[in-house]
């Protein structure tokens, strides 16, 4: 009769267990990374000499329910959503100040140039067109240095975004290297920490938005970390990412402290670097092939023609600075409006030929065998004609996500229902088995009071 | 299969940002009336929108070339007018002159007469535009036409022979006006010297120099006639251009639109479609959401 008391005894146990792990189930409901519970039972027994009677309920262990494909698949995608959002971002900030709705940008400040040299070349000997023409002029040149140091800006901006994000790496790498720890521990003593390993999940669910990487579990739970066949993590052992910057020609190297270099190509890290490297200093180059090719062919031109007052032929931009950033008037045009060649021969106040010459600069082939203008709209659309392929991309890999998450959320969420279902379960038991507890106790007494 | 609180909270979200995003981009279409106003938005269109817009800035200019041309052609061509009616005075003068009816008294006032008519003609071809001389050729920052007893027909002409020319199309100019040097070259002759020499033939009551000259005038009446006409038919060509660009700047205008600019009727039966969508993603949410086991317990 006393296995009465044992049987009810690891019945309530059961329940009790049960019913916190259920509790704890609804509490995470929300929590980032939390795989739902369960306790494992098994009945109990025992072969006596005439039978085999069941002697409660014993519980094996709380296993965790979690889809480890899944989570794979998802880091992967993750890393990159992370380098397609980064890149996204970066577009757009170029966007900003490269091609506005308002129409006021590069090509405009470019055809209003050469409109006025069109308008020069049939009214040579007008003051108030010269004026005009070098307000443009000077409009165009900054244009050119305001598009120039917004590049730059992006660029700084990028570079300390690479640096933000190394760091923010190292410490994700830190802490899932403190989480090998507890993690190897709880395996090996066949007492899993579900806590840990729900923190590692969180953990580079963090991390795979920033860098790619290939994870591997050994079968003692051990966590190793590549990032394109780099080792970074391997258990406890985290390696320190170190930041090595070329801000001239624009290198970002990532070492580790064994002296290896990491390469990233996804993640947010991935993404920064790429723009730092490659996008952002193409743009740079493209936009200062603009200026130079405008500086150097206007030279040409104007270098043949004179001015109202004299027979000295000149420059019409400052033939040294031929960058975007440097671009700018000649001295004596900007001061001395009547410089301005418009005739092809000395002394002809009335001949326009060069600055015909010059307005029909824009139907030459200049740069890679287009025209300078449609050159500056692709140049200004870029970023734009970028942005909204990547944005296309982000569309279709969200959805994707998305499934995955939900296939994820199946195994290893937690149902509010099936678990306040379960409560009322696990309370049914426990009383079921107080119950129990009781009539052995009743029949205790029964017994006791015919010795009284 | 097991359906959590999070994935539908999830789904829900999803759709419900979604929506918003497109209503979000109807409303600036709606407001702004442009469909495309980044390249993000579609680079295609953006590109091929302004580059278009960079060809009708390109004709506008060209359109205000021919205009400020129109204007200083006209006036040349005013000026060339009154030229051939003052060379036809002298005509008339020198018929009178010529005949036997007319005295050395008269010759000589028909010679003043004609003195002073080349006077004016000096005046009208120094005729300018702003600054320009109009008849100066592309020297046409100085008078072409000045007194000069030393100089041939007793006027210097400073004129060139070229005629001045705006710019009206890609690589290509018209003349506006004639060149005083051009203008003045006939046949028979330097303009001036034809008419100093009727004017010293009357002086000196040489009444068969004069008939003989009678040929000469009408040369240069015709070499005049010829090139007012000419510079006729460059300002028909110029109106006619103006009125070729007009046309093609709304062709390209039109075409602008339909690259960038909101199809209204589109616009607002795409709002009313995904603001159904967005009502009935917040109604089903809240329904969905209020049911839970925790109501029955």
């Amino acid at each position: 009769m006393k296995t009465l008391f044992e049987i009810s005894r690891s019945g309530l146990k059961a329940a009790e267990r049960s019913l916190s792990t259920t509790s704890n189930n609804l509490i995470n409901a929300d929590t980032p990374g939390y795989s739902r519970q369960r306790v494992n039972q098994e009945p109990a027994g025992m072969r006596f000499s005439d039978r085999a009677a069941g002697l409660g309920v014993n519980m094996t262990g709380i296993s965790r329910l979690r889809n480890e494909m899944a989570d794979i698949q998802l880091n992967d995608k993750r890393q990159n959503m992370g380098y397609m959002q980064e890149k996204a971002k970066v577009f757009e900030q170029m966007e900003a100040f490269m091609a506005t709705d308002s129409g006021h940008d590069l090509d405009l400040q470019i055809s209003k140039l050469f409109d006025s040299f069109s308008e020069l070349s049939s009214d040579p000997q007008d003051n108030s067109v010269r004026n005009n023409l070098v307000v443009e002029a000077e409009q165009l040149t900054d244009k050119f240095g305001d598009m120039s140091r917004n590049l730059d800006k992006t660029s700084d901006l990028v570079r300390e975004s690479v640096h933000t994000n190394v760091q923010r790496v190292n410490k994700l790498i830190d802490e899932l290297a403190s989480l090998n720890k507890p993690i190897v521990q709880g395996g090996s003593a066949d007492k899993p920490d579900h806590h840990s390993l729900d923190l590692r999940v969180k953990k580079l669910e963090e991390l795979s938005e920033l860098i790619n990487f290939e994870s591997q579990v050994q079968d003692n739970g051990k966590l190793e970390l590549r990032v394109n066949g780099i080792q970074i993590l391997d258990g406890e052992n985290a390696m320190d990412i170190k930041s090595e910057v070329d801000d001239v020609n624009k290198v970002y190297r990532l070492r580790l402290d064994n002296g290896k270099i990491v390469d990233p190509n996804g993640g947010k890290l991935g993404a920064d670097i790429e723009m730092y490297e490659q996008e952002v200093p193409e743009m740079k180059q493209r936009l200062d092939a603009v200026a130079e090719t405008l500086v150097t062919r206007f030279n040409e031109l104007h270098l043949q023609g004179y001015g109202l007052e004299d027979g000295t032929q000149r420059n019409f931009f400052n033939p040294t600075n031929v960058s975007a950033s440097s671009i700018e008037l000649n001295d004596v045009i900007k001061n001395n409006h009547q410089h301005i060649a418009a005739s092809s021969v000395e002394g002809e106040a009335g001949n326009g030929d060069i600055a015909a010459g010059i307005a029909n600069i824009r139907n030459e082939n200049l740069i890679s065998g287009r025209k300078v203008t449609d050159y500056a709209v692709d140049l200004i659309s870029k970023p734009g004609e970028n942005l909204s392929n990547v944005r296309a991309q982000m569309e279709a890999r969200d959805s994707e996500i998305q499934m995955l998450k939900t296939q994820q959320e199946r195994e290893s969420g937690v149902n509010i229902d099936e678990e306040l279902s379960l409560m009322i379960k696990y309370q049914n038991a426990y009383q079921g088995a107080a119950k129990a507890m009781q009539a052995a106790q009743q029949m205790y007494d029964t017994l006791l009071s015919i010795v009284r | 299969m097991r359906v959590t609180q999070k994935i539908l909270f999830n789904d829900f979200m999803r759709d419900v940002n979604k929506n918003r995003g497109e209503m979000g981009r109807i409303q600036s279409d709606l407001s702004s009336g442009k469909e495309v106003r980044v390249a993000s938005q579609d680079p295609v269109s953006f590109q091929r929108s302004r580059i278009i817009e960079d060809n009708i800035r390109k004709e506008e200019q060209y359109q205000s070339n021919i205009s400020s041309g129109l204007r200083q052609g006209r006036l040349a061509q005013e000026s060339l007018d009154e030229t051939i009616d003052r060379l036809v005075d002298i005509k008339r003068l020198m018929v009178q002159g010529a005949s036997d009816s007319s005295d050395a008294k008269i010759r000589t006032n028909m010679a003043d007469e004609v003195g002073e008519i080349r006077d004016s003609l000096v005046q009208t071809l120094n005729v300018s535009y702003g600054d320009r001389y109009l008849f100066a050729g592309t020297n046409s920052g100085e008078k072409p036409f000045d007194y000069d007893a030393g100089a041939p027909g007793g006027v210097e002409n400073t004129s060139n022979g070229t005629a001045p020319k705006i710019l009206v199309a890609d690589g290509m100019s018209l003349d506006f006006s004639i060149s005083g040097e051009e203008l003045t070259d006939t046949d028979t002759g330097d303009l001036f010297v034809v008419l100093s020499d009727i004017e010293e033939a009357l002086r000196n009551n040489d009444s068969g120099a004069v008939n003989t000259m009678l040929s000469d005038i009408d040369g240069v009446i015709e070499h005049v006639t010829d090139k007012t006409s000419k510079l006729g038919s460059n300002i028909t060509r110029l109106e006619h251009m103006f009125e070729q660009y007009e046309s093609s700047k709304i062709i390209q205008k039109a075409d602008v639109s339909s690259l960038v600019d909101t199809d209204f009727a589109q616009a607002f039966s795409d709002l009313q479609r995904t603001q159904v969508a967005y009502e009935s993603a917040m109604a089903v949410h809240s329904k969905m959401f209020s049911n839970t086991l925790l109501n029955y317990l």
